[in-house]
């Protein structure tokens, strides 16, 4: 566990004036080194053309980040700040609960917005005690002005004691989690949409009480959308339902809801659309399971990809900000293998998010160092440490498209099986789990083998 | 001459200049008695350190819990070092720890910085959680946080008291002082220190401690000595309703604003803070916000634009009371500003969310007062909700819709539902058997690892084994290796059941692979070996059963695939298709074997009665006692062979060899009788077998009595319900246990012993002590049919009451009706009686269960409706059944489709012929409301003369008077 200290020049906080509120959320300081943070950028500063909303969605985001369903026991702390993303158009605010199992994005479309984008960038923004008081306060006609980072901030004196200090014990799991469920938002399908009055009664009948361990299905019956604990064909399996109280609030105002699931069952996404903001829910599979131990991304993570590749994509993302995968093959005429590898590879950078509506990817750059959640994946570790010894691996059969490989184990020797899309190992990860949290070690170190 | 104090001065003027060497000289410097007074206080401290609990400093007593971290007690070591001599030492104690005292927080500044971020850390000292705060305070204000390394510093000066508070939040069970107590002695400095944060200590001290009356009298007396402004206070108080607290924190706070007793011009200036409320979360807020409400918006200067608008967010609400609150507000101000009419209209049509009749009505007449016809905003924003709007009610707001609207509305047509059977044996459900040792390696492994297997994989891998042990591919051995090596290496234990029966059984097929061994006594003794005692000592009759099916498995798999299982389930959820089971039976008929007892019983109890015509005329051509007996179960004779005459006993003494003659029971009688029973039970889960009863069963005569379900039970049970405060409603199998069954049957070794206690293996819970076990495996293990699985999950999680606590309970009822949902099993009469009551249960995720296994069953027209209706009457007859459980079920039973509505129509009649004459359950207003909604939507007119017994109670009620009415 590394630990991470926010710095803010003060803390965010909503004033009143004559002309309405004055939201200032307080963006996290780029370092502690005081020249520095005299330079720190303000992302936004204009009107917020539906406050009251933006508020609600607001503290939604601020209780899915405070939110934890399953403790684990080797984290007691937990982040309360979610992080702020300005792409000249519009502002995303991603969190993700303690427990690493919900995930939750608001993003504020340009309609929703009415001033400036003095920067880009990703950044933390100071989610306080009084500062949830004061979202929760805005009524409807209500004029807020937002502005995120200061934007006076050069006039300010700093010093010491000006600074708000937060320092956080930061899970490398809360971080690699982040990373982790934009792999998931990728691959989801959209399953279903529902009218307002459809997500009103549906919202109502959430089953209440907290670790509910029973799967529940959300089903139709008689043309309306039900949680059930009975599946039934076609039915979205969602574990931890009780979760979703966390939208209730909000999603009385929501106009249209899809809800999106991925064929494994792994991941459900519910999104809320509004008319000028959408927030998105992703739920893990199940309330102890974290995104942070799925492996999903770990065989793109581990493709020998050129630094060169990487650094061009990176680039590329950084000056359009957002791209659909599929196009950007076309267009640079590249193989669809390829720009799925670098879009996973920095996703799971922590430098791409995934955008379920325009079905593209936005830059956005993690505001922790990202280079050494990599290394610390146990799993790539694994992989690394096989592939350092070259009697670990041995190839037996490689015909017809079956490849079958002898690989060193703890005391044994394990059999992998490669063919066409499916791999298979005789190890304890990949029988408990089949491959849904991702391949096992020895299966990714064959792979890599060959790929070598 | 120098006072404590004035030591302690200097020593802080020397620490500030960070000179250790400084420090310790001035230490030693100390005057005589100040250093006699160290001696006294270490050597009290030594004792302290041997587990003292109270340690005496010269006059004055200290009494200290004791906290045996050393850390800890140096940190009180240095505390008393600095305070024991002093005589003024009571001016010091800024608490009755030294822990906290200046003069120890001045030390550890000094020389143990670090321990003050365990302080405030909550590994020690933690129950002084507001003290540590004040010191972190206390350092910022006097400059010592400067002394800290920068990691230290920024853990120190979180301004957020909430983050650190949270922290210890997380660690539960942590006994804490209120803090409150600690408060009222805060010297005035260090009340302006922590003015600021006051009221989010106080918040999350209630979050710790729960509701503290003290609160209010401190912060009302600060208020009164002018410490704390009123205005400044409420101001607080309304923050803390838009915080994420818990159900009863957040009531403290309404409480504690009513403690406040604000005035009604307080109040109106603080009306927007009242509005604000409205879009609360929480309900309960949201509750307490309305009622202010309607008390200030009579006032003259409450701004009614402002609320108009705020509305919207509980006329969605969940509480139909809010709704009909909200409006009532809006048809206030309706009344009062006529330029808002068009937009309370508006706004008015999000009660029609609702489903309430009344609260429609509500809106109707909202609209009909003030509405505008043809109003388009108006007819727009309505044919959203119009799809909402009782059927009955419709066409009252039809003007209101405009032409084009009214017309797209009549062309929708409802689709009607069909109901479908689902058949048990469809390919869809088919097990597909394994084909190959690689797939059989890989499943063994996925079995193996997985604690709660599937049965159907169990079964498919020990199936698998048996088919494929006479053709081995080319390298097999090597490839089951890891696994072996795996299974070696786990320590088998009692919680590992399942782990270890396939533990063993890979293990055993790997050593047969590899030794191809010619005789079965060695098998068996191997198998025996392997089959881990010690996973079974406290269940030593499951272990014999469990075993026997090992060994039978084993038994087939060394005959290398020559014969086939009988008892292997063909299709998901444990279901035998009967064709298969007659094809088996053939194929041991032409090679002259016979099959193993075991596989054959439980291969009977698991066959799919669903469709047996094809079964039957390939079981005409097998002849004596078995023909017979598959002429039972197929349903073609209810004869039974059993009479005084037959002489067949069901002895348990007697022993026989596995491969006995099957083919006539001459020489059998018992297995025959077995046999026979199991037969008779799948055919006839749920009756009486009245020709068993002239057997002779010995210890077993209750074997014969199935399916009696006799509300004998319930009424027995009613006197609970004042004696001890809860309901109880047993369903119990009447008579159906053997009493003190492991008395009766030591744990038998022989097959045909096992095969009975296979009938009974539910009857004692001291058979079933099998927390640990695969259920589901086992659960497949037993014959398909409700009776069973109901026997089954009130052995293993205790009787079956609806009882308004009982967790166990909570866990049967919902693995029962999983179960029979996951196994497609078909209900009868104690089926029905079961989801009856389920539908009453306090846990809301079982009810919810039942209101899935209704429609699961109306989908399929499979329900006994009569028969349901009448144990829901009965039950809301006898006081069991809450109407207020009951009646969202069948309302949301009623809304899948016409076909559904009809159905709970027809119940709802029933259900209300069976209610008292004398007396009025409660609830019933809600249950006639929901037939009267029914019958106006599937236009059925309901006859009020089938209640004509009732009728002349219920006309008394003034409520129900009006409601009958409106049947007419």
């Amino acid at each position: 566990m590394s630990t991470l200290t926010y710095q803010y020049q003060a803390p965010s906080s909503i004033k009143t004036t004559t002309s309405g509120r004055e939201m200032q959320l307080s963006a996290c300081l780029p370092s502690t080194n005081k020249e520095q943070t005299q330079n720190s950028p303000c992302f936004f500063w204009g009107k917020l053309t539906d406050p009251f909303l933006t508020a609600k969605c607001l503290l939604t985001l601020s209780n899915i980040v405070a939110a934890r369903y399953y403790i684990h026991p080797n984290a007691s702390h937990f982040l309360k700040d979610p992080i702020v993303t300005a792409d000249g158009k519009q502002l995303r605010f991603e969190g993700f609960s303690s427990c690493c199992g919900i995930y939750g994005r608001l993003d504020v479309l340009p309609n929703g917005l009415d001033g400036e984008f003095l920067a880009t960038g990703t950044t933390n923004v100071d989610f306080n005690a009084p500062m949830q008081s004061a979202l929760g306060g805005i009524r409807k006609s209500e004029q807020v002005v937002m502005s995120v980072g200061s934007k006076e901030i050069s006039l300010q004196k700093l010093g010491d004691d000006k600074v708000v200090e937060k320092k956080v014990p930061l899970p490398i799991r809360w971080i690699k989690g982040l990373s982790a469920v934009q792999f998931y938002l990728s691959e989801v399908e959209e399953k279903c949409k529902f009218t307002r009055i459809q997500i009103i009664k549906l919202f109502a009948r959430i089953p209440k009480g907290r670790n509910l361990k029973a799967d529940y299905y959300l089903t139709y019956k008689g043309g309306q959308p039900r949680f059930s604990p009975i599946k039934t064909k076609g039915a979205i399996c969602i574990g931890g339902v009780e979760r979703l109280q966390l939208l209730k609030d909000v999603s009385r105002y929501a106009k249209k809801m899809s809800v999106f699931a991925d064929e494994a069952e792994q991941v459900t996404v519910w999104q809320l659309e509004f008319d000028k903001m959408r927030f998105t829910l992703a739920l893990s599979r199940e309330t102890w399971r974290g995104f942070s131990g799925e492996g999903k991304g770990l065989e793109a993570l581990q493709a020998d990809i050129d630094d060169d590749w990487l650094v061009k994509m990176k680039q590329y993302c950084k000056v359009n900000q957002s791209f659909n995968s599929t196009l950007l093959a076309i267009e640079e005429n590249m193989e669809f293998s390829t720009v799925d590898q670098l879009t996973a590879k920095l996703a799971a950078m922590g430098l791409l998010g995934f955008d379920l509506v325009e079905n593209a990817f936005f830059y956005r750059e993690l505001p922790f160092k990202m280079d050494r959640i990599q290394k610390l994946n146990p799993r790539l570790k694994g992989v690394e440490k096989l592939l350092a010894d070259p009697k670990s691996i041995e190839i037996l059969n490689q015909k017809d498209g079956l490849i079958e490989a002898k690989v060193k184990g703890t005391d044994v020797w394990h059999r992998v099986q490669l063919q066409d899309e499916t791999a298979r190992c005789t190890c304890p990860w990949y029988s408990k789990h089949q491959g849904e949290r991702g391949y096992c070690k020895h299966i990714l170190a064959t792979k890599k083998y060959i790929a070598q | 001459m120098k006072n404590v104090k004035d030591y302690l001065e200097e020593f802080d003027k020397i620490a500030l200049r960070e000179n250790n060497e400084e420090a310790i000289d001035f230490l030693k410097i100390l005057p005589k008695e100040v250093k006699q007074g160290f001696r006294k206080g270490l050597l009290k401290l030594d004792e302290f350190a041997n587990g003292y609990e109270t340690v005496e400093v010269e006059k004055n007593s200290f009494h200290y819990k004791a906290h045996r971290t050393y850390e800890y007690r140096e940190i009180l070591l240095l505390g008393a070092i600095a305070t024991c001599t002093a005589k003024e030492m009571n001016k010091f104690q800024s608490g009755r720890s030294s822990l906290f005292n200046p003069a120890s927080e001045l030390m550890i500044a000094y020389f143990k910085p670090t321990w003050l971020t365990k302080v405030i850390n909550g590994e020690i000292g933690r129950w002084w959680g507001i003290r540590s705060f004040l010191a972190v305070k206390r350092y910022e204000k006097k400059g010592y946080i400067n002394r800290f390394e920068p990691e230290v510093r920024a853990d120190l000066l979180r301004n957020e008291p909430a983050l650190w508070l949270d922290k210890i939040q997380v660690s539960k069970n942590r006994t804490r002082h209120k803090l409150s107590t600690r408060y009222n002695e805060l010297s005035k400095e260090e009340f302006n220190w922590i003015k600021a944060d006051l009221f989010l200590l106080f918040e999350y001290d209630l979050v710790f401690n729960g509701n503290d009356g003290a609160w209010k009298t401190i912060f009302k007396d600060w208020c009164e000595q002018g410490k704390i402004k009123r205005s400044q206070l409420i101001t607080w108080t309304f923050d803390t309703f838009h915080r994420p607290f818990n159900r009863r924190t957040a009531s403290f706070f309404r409480d504690f604003l009513d403690s406040l007793e604000l005035s009604t011009d307080e109040k109106l200036a603080l009306q927007d803070r009242y509005i604000e409320m409205l879009s609360n979360a929480n309900p309960h807020h949201v509750s307490y916000a309305l009622k202010e409400i309607k008390k200030l918006e009579k006032l003259a200067n409450f701004n009614n634009e402002n609320l108009v608008e705020n509305l919207e967010p509980i006329l969605v609400s969940d509480s139909k009371g809010t709704v009909k609150n909200a409006l009532m507000l809006l048809e206030r101000t309706a009344k009062k500003k006529k330029e808002l009419l068009p937009e309370i209209c508006t706004t008015a049509l999000l009660g029609l969310v609702s489903e309430d009749s009344d609260i429609q009505k509500r809106v109707l007449a909202i609209l009909e007062k003030f509405g505008t016809k043809g109003d388009e905003t108006l007819s727009d924003e309505l044919m959203i909700y119009f799809e909402n709007i009782h059927p009955s009610l419709q066409p009252n707001f039809q003007p209101f819709l405009g032409e084009s609207h009214a017309a797209t509305n009549t062309e929708s047509e409802s689709e009607v539902f069909q109901a479908e059977k689902i058949s048990i044996l469809s390919t869809e459900f088919r097990i597909k058997p394994i084909e190959n040792w690689e797939d059989w390696i890989y499943l063994a492994g996925a079995v193996y690892e997985n604690k709660t297997p599937k049965s159907v994989e169990v079964e498919r891998l020990f199936e698998g084994a048996v088919r494929l042990y006479g053709m081995p591919s080319e390298d097999v051995l090597g490839r089951m290796k890891p696994l072996i090596q795996r299974i070696k290496k786990t320590r088998n234990n009692y919680w590992s059941q399942p782990q270890t029966i396939i533990g063993a059984f890979i293990k055993v097929i790997y050593w047969m692979l590899e030794t191809q061994p010619k005789q079965w006594t060695l098998v068996k003794q191997k198998a025996t070996n392997q089959f881990h005692d010690q996973s079974f000592r406290e269940n030593p009759i499951m272990k014999r059963l469990v075993y026997r099916r090992f060994l039978m498995y084993l038994k087939l798999v060394f005959k290398k695939g020559n014969l086939p299982v009988l008892s292997a389930p063909t299709h998901y959820h444990a279901w035998i298709d009967p064709v298969i089971f007659i094809e088996k039976l053939q194929q041991y008929f032409n090679k002259n074997q016979t099959p193993i007892i075991l596989d054959l019983a439980h291969a009977l109890a698991k066959l799919s009665l669903k469709d047996t015509k094809k079964a039957h005329e390939q079981a005409q051509k097998i002849g004596g006692k078995l023909g017979e007996i598959i002429q039972v179960v197929l349903g073609n004779s209810e004869k039974s062979p059993f009479d005084k005459s037959s002489n067949l006993t069901i002895s348990t003494q007697e022993k026989v060899d596995i491969d006995w003659v099957l083919t006539d029971f001459s020489d059998q009688p018992r297995a025959a009788a077995i046999l026979y029973l199991n037969a008779f039970r799948t055919r006839f889960p749920d009756k009486n077998m009245t020709n068993f009863k002239a057997f002779d069963y010995e210890n077993d005569f209750n074997t014969a009595k199935v399916g009696r379900y006799l509300w004998d039970s319930i009424q027995k049970k009613e006197h609970y319900k004042d004696s001890e405060g809860k309901v109880y409603l047993t369903i119990t199998r009447n008579n159906f246990f053997v009493k003190t069954a492991t008395e009766n049957f030591p744990p038998p070794e022989d097959e045909l012993s096992i095969l009975f206690l296979y009938q009974h293996l539910w009857v004692d819970k001291t058979l079933f002590s099998i927390d640990t076990f695969n259920l589901e495996w086992l659960i497949s293990l037993l014959p398909n049919n409700t009776e069973t699985i109901f026997s089954f999950y009130n052995q293993q999680f205790g009787r079956l009451n609806s009882d308004y606590d009982d967790v166990e309970t909570n866990k049967a009822s919902r693995a029962i009706l999983q179960t029979i949902i996951d196994f497609n099993i078909p209900l009868q009469e104690m089926g029905m009686l079961f989801l009856a009551c389920a539908t009453t249960y306090a846990d809301k995720v079982s009810r919810g269960m039942a209101t899935e296994v209704l429609i699961h069953l109306l989908n399929q027209n499979a329900l006994n409706l009569p028969l349901f209706s009448e144990n829901i009457g009965k039950l809301a007859n006898k006081g069991y059944g809450r109407l207020q459980r009951i009646v969202p079920c069948l309302q949301q039973a009623s809304e899948v489709s016409s076909f559904h509505a009809r159905a709970i129509q027809m119940a709802i009649i029933s259900i209300l012929q069976e209610f008292p004459t004398d007396r009025l359950p409660r609830n019933t207003k809600k249950l006639l409301e929901l037939l009267l909604n029914l019958s106006l939507t599937n236009k059925q007119v309901v006859d009020l003369l089938l209640f004509e017994k009732q009728m002349a109670f219920w006309r008394k009620n003034t409520g129900l008077k009006k409601l009958l009415k409106q049947f007419k």
